[in-house]
């Protein structure tokens, strides 16, 4: 019983952690090019990154099904050059859910963008510095608070993440049985001490990650203020 | 003032007539079958209104005793209408409506001969079967591999599924290379279409006696009980039987 517990949260973790790291890396470039970049269909690509925000996860999670299926290309293609198959994996949940969350990472890192003032990119660049070196030395320390709200905010909600993982996932214990699968689980079973054990501990999780987001916000109003 | 007592008047009128409507839990096994059953019924009773909410029985279960709005149980077993009794939660005593086949169905190997056997081939990667604990065909399930001796070496294979439909479903999607299914979900046009079935002997495994209660709410429903006993007549002989059931003596 506690081995199951430890090990489901283990995974949980693992899964929101892995999510997070990657979107990170992949959404710093996708929210400098959405910032500051003008070019046609930016609301179309704008919006496909926010669809999962307003999307029932059941929509991503029956495309997900369809898409891992070795009946179709992707799936196939996958089964037969890498022998992977996605569904009922752990490789399977963590891909549905950076695309899940996606849009988590990518809003905050844009308005972080934006909310830098234009002269110091300007300044940086009359300076003779490159883009890229003008992103890692002005605009990434700018960025640190909107940094540390994205990851936050994507970790709380990775942790809260159910309706994909209980429709591709299988529910396979050390695999893709994470804490909120193991709850609604515990609660058909009756088992309210158990599911009442893992509710309290993402609950203070969650908790802890907003009260961490907040804090940072307020204290930049009163930058802002002062 | 007169608006208030006219959305009052209409409101209540709603919740009356929505009274007069049979809220059926049934488990997912059934959902072809009952279909068919509730529009055989509706057209010799039109006025008549049948909800049915389908998943695993044991999902059911926890949701009757949680106040869920039923009239009326068809469990996967006979244990889990029971448990219900004995919490008082029922009318009446439970019925036996049918016996459960257990199949495998799979749309990426040839089932049909092999049965069993075709679950330890090197290319059946994943097996759906749905959870033992809340869904009386996954222990069914859980059971027939047993006692083969099957169920431990299979286990890294596994995988489970929240109802017996969402079994099927991984069959058919192709994600799962063979799912333990009930027979009755086989049975449609689509599954026939693209997958291949093995039926189990029915000696292989305890049998699934599936039963159904009548669910206590404030006031009898006299229309679920009306109900349950259509289903339980020799009307619906037939429509059982082509779904694969069989039915008690």
């Amino acid at each position: 019983m506690d081995n199951d517990f430890v090990q489901t949260l283990w995974l949980t973790g693992k899964l929101a952690s892995l999510t997070t790291i990657i979107l990170l890396v992949i959404s710093l470039p996708i929210a400098y090019w959405l910032a500051y970049k003008h070019f046609r269909f930016k609301s179309v690509i704008t919006s496909l990154i926010s669809m999962p925000m307003v999307l029932p996860p059941t929509v991503l999670g029956f495309y997900a099904l369809i898409a891992y299926s070795p009946q179709h290309a992707l799936g196939r293609f996958l089964e037969e050059t890498l022998h992977l198959r996605l569904a009922f994996s752990f490789e399977g949940i963590l891909l549905a859910s950076i695309v899940f969350s996606l849009p988590f990472m990518v809003q905050p890192l844009i308005n972080g963008f934006s909310l830098i003032p234009k002269s110091y990119r300007e300044a940086a660049y009359t300076l003779g510095k490159s883009p890229f070196t003008t992103f890692m030395k002005v605009l990434l320390p700018n960025l640190r608070e909107s940094i540390i709200t994205a990851v936050a905010m994507t970790f709380a909600h990775c942790i809260g993440e159910f309706g994909v993982v209980i429709m591709v996932g299988g529910n396979m214990p050390g695999e893709t049985r994470v804490a909120s699968v193991a709850i609604y689980d515990e609660v058909q079973l009756m088992n309210y001490s158990t599911a009442n054990r893992y509710s309290f501990v993402l609950f203070l999780i969650s908790l802890v990650i907003l009260t961490v987001v907040y804090g940072i916000n307020g204290r930049n109003k009163n930058h802002v203020g002062n | 003032m007169k608006k208030i007592v006219l959305t009052f008047v209409l409101v209540t009128m709603y919740v009356v007539a929505g009274a007069q409507t049979i809220n059926v839990a049934a488990a997912a096994n059934l959902q072809y079958v009952m279909e068919e059953i509730k529009t055989a019924y509706l057209r010799s009773n039109p006025k008549s209104k049948i909800n049915i909410v389908y998943g695993s029985s044991g999902t059911l279960t926890q949701q009757i005793s949680n106040g869920a709005d039923f009239d009326l149980f068809m469990s996967a077993d006979d244990e889990f209408p029971l448990a219900l009794k004995k919490k008082a939660l029922t009318y009446g005593p439970m019925h036996i409506y049918a016996y459960g086949k257990l199949a495998l169905y799979s749309t990426s190997v040839d089932v049909r001969r092999k049965g069993l056997a075709v679950l330890s081939e090197p290319g059946v990667k994943k097996i759906a079967i749905c959870n033992p604990i809340t869904a009386p065909y996954g222990k069914r399930s859980v059971e027939l591999m047993s006692s083969h001796g099957m169920y431990g070496p299979l286990k890294p294979k596994i995988v489970v599924a929240d109802n017996i439909s969402q079994a099927a479903q991984y069959a058919f999607t192709g994600n799962a290379d063979v799912a333990f299914v009930a027979l009755s979900l086989t049975l449609t046009p689509e599954m026939k279409a693209k997958g291949n079935t093995y039926i189990f002997s029915q000696k292989l495994y305890t049998p699934i006696r599936q039963g159904c209660i009548l669910i206590k709410r404030g006031a009898v429903n006299t229309r679920a009980s009306k109900f349950m006993k259509y289903f339980l007549s020799p009307a619906t002989k037939n429509i059982w039987e082509r779904f694969g059931y069989s039915l008690p003596e």
